[in-house]
């Protein structure tokens, strides 16, 4: 089924858009900051490795996510024997193959490859964030839905989270859906953060299940 | 009778509105069974929930004599309404990722095969966008012509086809009704029915009026002459021994009387001095009105 995803993508104007954006992505941040003064740095909030693949996990995942949605296809494929959350995998797994492909892209272009635990975290967060918009996706309904809701929480979480008092602040933000921000550095929180995953997880399957009817 | 479908007794409500009102028929196996109904009958109601997209509040579906099942998907093909596919593929990538979904092995050549029995070999190629509503509809049951199917579901297949893709889509069902596969075809034209239904359930306000071959509900049909003096044809008809009445329009006199009589029928009125312009046995839609009539009698006496 991953196979189906990614013919989907084929010739596919606003997939290979979305592809190409997210490619691109860490090249423009890399030459806006080379062209910038020097009194000036241009830089993202996360690492020039992961900018790319966590572009691609918000705007291709979601997309591909709430494609059927959007052309109306699912009619026909709930009524074939593919089920809903092998659907949902799928596409998850399409949007990590080129996720896979931009970070080697976007390592090929910086020049370095992250190792060990900093690669390690960086894939948590990546398959975190891709978490968040499979149950977001299924939830929201649509592509547009998902970027607003993605836009308006990144914005503000971290000022929500600045208002609760310093000591559960640390734990509250290793359970919230963060979309690409969750800190996996910070191991004090572990396994809270594995049971909110866990809980993100089963929201997700509950909400594909449910979308076949 | 073996069946391929079997529903019993299937309710459905939407808020105040009662859909499906306790609905039983069968579908026969190997043939094409029409399920007719004005707009609104509740015909995809039906079809959504035989092809488990939709919960009944009561009642039944049965497959090959056993219960609804997720299973049945794996046998049985459905196309609802509008065809919907990717825009920007071909129509054989799009049959593919269908065959795909169903685990169809060599889906890639099995695709193109399935295009070739539908007639758009030629158009494989061309992206679906481009495609024509014909072409469209011809491709959504292409998708469901996948090995090993046993029963197919067409929930208005020629809605917005012209005369000849009409044609072209009914002359595929009968082929393919010819390899044994079961097909339930809704519609709410008449004329379909009359031509290729070889067994027929009739839908209105959600009630089943009519189910049973098609051959059996056509010796039901009455002869219809319309007659320029009506009053005077009836009594004619009636002092010869025949059961005449008059009809919905003014000049319309109908006769309780096999298709044999027809000569016979108008005989009489020829020798009774009556012009008489038209002379036939009731078309289907007139049929189908007077067994919507019937409906409507019965629901009025049981309320």
């Amino acid at each position: 089924m991953t196979y189906s995803e990614l013919i989907k993508l084929k010739r596919n104007p606003a997939g290979l858009a979305l592809v190409a954006l997210a490619f691109l992505f860490p090249l423009a941040v890399l030459l806006a900051d080379r062209m910038a003064g020097e009194n000036v740095r241009v830089s993202a909030t996360v690492q020039s490795w992961l900018q790319a693949p966590l572009v691609v996990v918000f705007l291709l995942g979601a997309y591909l996510l709430t494609l059927e949605g959007a052309l109306g296809t699912g009619k026909w494929i709930w009524t074939t024997p593919a089920r809903p959350e092998r659907l949902a995998l799928a596409k998850v797994a399409a949007t990590l193959l080129v996720a896979v492909a931009s970070f080697l892209f976007a390592a090929g272009i910086f020049g370095s490859l992250p190792e060990g635990r900093t690669l390690l975290y960086g894939a948590l967060a990546a398959l975190s964030s891709l978490l968040t918009v499979t149950w977001l996706s299924a939830l929201a309904g649509s592509f547009a839905g998902v970027l607003v809701a993605s836009a308006v929480w990144s914005q503000a979480a971290p000022f929500l989270h600045g208002l609760l008092p310093e000591g559960v602040q640390g734990a509250v933000w290793s359970v919230l859906p963060a979309l690409g921000l969750t800190h996996f550095e910070d191991t004090a929180h572990t396994a809270l953060r594995l049971g909110a995953h866990a809980f993100y997880l089963l929201l997700a399957w509950a909400l594909w299940v449910r979308r076949a009817r | 009778m073996d069946s391929a479908i079997e529903v019993r007794g299937l309710r459905k409500r939407y808020g105040e509105r009662e859909v499906l009102r306790g609905i039983s028929f069968r579908v026969p196996r190997g043939a094409i069974s029409l399920y007719l109904g004005p707009n609104g009958a509740g015909k995809t109601t039906t079809f959504r929930m035989l092809a488990g997209l939709e919960r009944p509040d009561g009642g039944e579906v049965r497959f090959w004599d056993r219960p609804w099942s997720p299973e049945v998907r794996v046998t049985t093909g459905v196309t609802l309404e509008e065809p919907r596919f990717y825009p920007w593929l071909t129509g054989a990538e799009n049959v593919e990722i269908v065959f795909r979904y169903r685990g169809v092995p060599a889906a890639r050549r099995r695709a193109l095969e399935a295009l070739e029995r539908v007639g758009l070999a030629d158009a494989a190629r061309r992206r679906f966008g481009k495609y024509s509503l014909g072409m469209r509809q011809r491709l959504y049951m292409a998708a469901q012509l996948f090995p090993g199917v046993r029963a197919v579901l067409l929930d208005e297949p020629t809605n917005g086809l012209d005369v000849e893709g009409r044609e072209q889509v009914w002359r595929m069902l009968m082929d393919l009704a010819k390899q044994g596969v079961s097909l339930f075809v809704s519609t709410h034209q008449v004329l379909e029915a009359e031509r290729y239904a070889e067994y027929l359930v009739v839908l209105h306000e959600g009630r089943v009026a009519y189910q049973g071959r098609y051959r059996d509900l056509a010796m039901r049909r009455r002869i219809l002459v319309r007659a320029v003096r009506p009053e005077a044809a009836v009594a004619a008809l009636v002092r010869a021994g025949f059961r005449a009445s008059r009809g919905r329009r003014e000049e319309e006199v109908y006769v309780e009387a096999p298709a044999e009589q027809l000569a016979r029928v108008l005989e009489v009125l020829k020798a009774g001095g009556l012009h008489v312009f038209d002379g036939r046995l009731e078309d289907l839609e007139e049929l189908y009105w007077r067994i919507k009539d019937d409906v409507q009698r019965t629901d009025q006496v049981e309320a």
